[in-house]
């Protein structure tokens, strides 16, 4: 029945129109509907779950400043996660935000390859912390495009980069991630 | 003379044929999934619905009236059951009565004209609609909608967590033994909710009177309106909550020791704006002509 | 050297993308970050106050029930073979639209978004019983004497946006009126 199938959309549509005149109420249904993947977003572009939290507020209070121009033209998903990209790149061009989600740990030591000494070859390090010990420009393609599925032109809009800047980006991430992981190569 | 059984279908009724009487008894069973959707329309008359731990959905119909029509179509994901008025007008004495046993955790959806809908012991989301129908069913931790012109709506919570929302126009909105989330709305109709740990508490009418009692939690927010009705709301203490109270010309009165006082000294209307305890909640309330009164006990 | 081509489907033939597009693309934070949104919406520039039913809500409240119907699919049915010209109805004794004073912020073109429902609402009123059309009738009635008094109190506080936001409320309540009625699924289309 389209009629079932449709009422979900219809919901948040409804919810839209509210937000967008200022209906606050209407607003938080759609933060709490969207909050998981805005934070999904943010926690693994930055790196840290306390950065993340600031940002993932960010996008939201930005989200409700920019409302009344959101057209519908792209998903309001998809239009939050344009606004996360953009408060994360923001904050790292601050002096403050760089300290912030930087990987290093307590003593400024490169947490790149973090240590594990009774860790075997044969362990793979889970795909979670291989991501995040990228680099922040590698770190960011594999999130938008392999964990988040943008294409490579949504993701490069998103970063303010040329499609193959993030390409290359993407080469590298897979090399430097298939070197953690011990991945066998398949054919 | 061909008599002509067009009510019944046979591709519908599953080889049942009735002889040419006025009433039909009907009675269908369909093996669904745990968490199908099932979904009722009717016109009048009543639908009863309750949960048993089976995946069958079980119909039993009586249709008074020999040209109603009886659709029931069902897949493992969603069972559609409709009784189909030719002329859709209301008449006397042509009820329809439903009675259905569904699993426990079905998205249930009903809606009625005149039909009374009652609900016991369905877990899933629930959606419920009548024109001039009553509305009852137990909530417990999805979502529930209920929705009535004139009927009265009634909700019994189970303590879970289920967000609410009710509408009606003139009926009467009873709600009980929910936590969490309630959202009102009535014309004419009164509306009386208790509810627990409030998170987010909406309420609305135009001339209906309204009584809320609740707890409110750390960070809940509460939001009544009324142009002429009587908004009361009692706050279990410990009351941590911050207060905005207007009314255009209703009386607001505070038991916590605080009076209201004129808007502006060259217009109408008073206001009430105070935090109690920590603050924390926020509670605006605001009417036109109705009375407030706000109290923790 | 090996040469690297880049396609759309990198995600699906990659070992590694594959497995990342199997993490959780949603991560709940270990706290309510709601209530730190809340709070620093107030310092954004926004039209209304802050109550969430703010002046401008009309176009909202207007959209929701549009809404309605098109979920509901009634925007589709085919309009009547003979019958009055669009943007007109015919004339019901019993029975007008919630007129809202001339105080009142809610714009013509407001108002007019509640034709097609009126259109549709006529029509089903007409196969309602005769004590729930009673009961309708009355409670536009209800509406109408909200708006009255709403009205009245414009006409000594006109700015003040209490009383806007009971007046768009007021709307939205009549809307809601009809969209109940209106998409009532109990009812039946005709059968041939």
């Amino acid at each position: 029945m389209t009629d079932l199938a449709r009422q979900p959309k219809a919901g948040e549509d409804e919810r839209i129109a509210l937000a967008r005149q200022g209906d606050v109420p209407a607003f938080e249904a759609l933060y709490r509907e969207h909050v998981g993947r805005v934070y999904g977003l943010c926690l693994r572009m930055a790196g840290e779950p306390q950065a993340a939290e600031d940002l993932t507020q960010d996008t939201f209070v930005n989200a409700w400043r920019s409302l009344p121009g959101y057209e519908g033209r792209s998903s309001l998903a998809t239009w939050l996660h344009r606004i996360a990209v953009n408060a994360v790149l923001a904050k790292r061009r601050s002096p403050v935000g760089r300290n912030e989600i930087s990987l290093t740990d307590d003593s400024g030591e490169q947490m790149e390859f973090a240590a594990e000494p009774d860790m075997d070859e044969a362990t793979p390090i889970d795909l979670e912390r291989a991501i995040a010990a990228l680099p922040p420009g590698a770190r960011d393609i594999v999130v938008l495009h392999g964990i988040y599925g943008y294409s490579h032109e949504e993701a490069a809009t998103m970063l303010g980069l040329a499609v193959g800047t993030c390409k290359a980006q993407l080469h590298r991430a897979r090399n430097l991630m298939r070197g953690r992981m011990r991945m066998e190569a398949t054919t | 003379m061909t008599i002509r059984f067009t009510l019944l279908t046979a591709a519908v009724l599953a080889g049942l044929v009735q002889p040419a009487i006025a009433e039909q008894n009907l009675s269908k069973r369909a093996t669904v999934a745990a968490d199908a959707t099932v979904d009722v329309s009717n016109v009048q008359g009543s639908v009863k619905v309750t949960a048993w731990d089976r995946n069958e959905v079980e119909l039993s119909a009586m249709l008074e009236s020999d040209k109603d029509r009886l659709e029931f179509e069902a897949t493992d994901r969603q069972v559609r059951i409709k009784v189909q008025r030719p002329d859709g007008r209301y008449r006397d004495s042509d009820d329809a009565l439903l009675t259905l046993k569904v699993p426990t955790g079905v998205r249930l959806i009903v809606n009625t004209v005149s039909a009374d809908i009652t609900v016991d012991g369905v877990r899933g989301e629930q959606r419920l609609k009548s024109v001039s129908g009553d509305v009852g069913t137990r909530g417990y931790d999805q979502p529930v909608s209920l929705h009535s012109v004139s009927g009265d709506v009634t909700l019994n919570g189970s303590g879970g967590k289920a967000q609410v929302s009710t509408e009606n126009v003139s009926g009467t909105t009873v709600v009980n033994g929910i936590r969490g989330g309630f959202e009102g709305e009535a014309v004419s109709g009164n509306i009386k909710a208790g509810i627990a740990a409030a998170e987010r508490l909406r309420v609305s009418s135009v001339s209906g009177d309204v009584e809320i009692s609740t707890d409110l939690s750390p960070s809940a927010r509460v939001e009544m309106e009324s142009v002429s009705g009587t908004l009361a709301l009692t706050i279990k203490p410990p009351v941590n909550a911050e207060f905005e109270i207007e009314s255009f010309s209703g009386d607001i009165d505070s038991c916590f020791g605080t009076k209201p006082r004129d808007k502006s000294r060259y217009g109408p209307g008073s206001e009430l704006e105070y935090t109690e305890g920590n603050g924390g909640a926020r509670v605006m309330i605001q009417t036109l002509s109705g009375d407030i009164n706000i109290c923790d006990r | 050297m090996t040469t690297l081509r880049f396609t759309g489907r990198n995600r699906d033939q990659d070992p590694l993308l594959a497995q990342a597009a199997e993490l959780p693309k949603d991560v709940a934070p270990a706290h309510d970050l709601w209530p730190g949104v809340r709070a620093r919406l107030d310092e954004v520039p926004r039209q209304g106050r802050s109550f969430g039913w703010p002046m401008a809500i009309a176009a909202g409240v207007v959209a929701a029930a549009v809404s309605a119907l098109l979920t509901w699919g009634l925007m589709r049915e085919p309009a009547p073979a003979t019958g009055p010209l669009a943007g007109t109805v015919a004339a019901e004794p019993d029975f007008v639209p919630v007129n809202y004073g001339s105080n009142s912020a809610l714009g013509a073109e407001q108002l007019a978004a509640r034709d097609e429902l009126l259109v549709q609402f006529r029509r089903k009123l007409d196969r309602l019983s005769p004590q729930t059309r009673e009961a309708v009738i009355a409670n536009l009635a209800v509406i109408q004497r909200a708006a009255d008094e709403i009205d009245a109190a414009l006409a000594q506080d006109p700015a003040s946006g209490l009383l806007n936001e009971l007046l768009v409320g007021a709307y939205r309540q009549e809307l809601q009126l009809y969209s109940k009625v209106v998409t009532t699924n109990g009812d039946t289309t005709r059968r041939t």
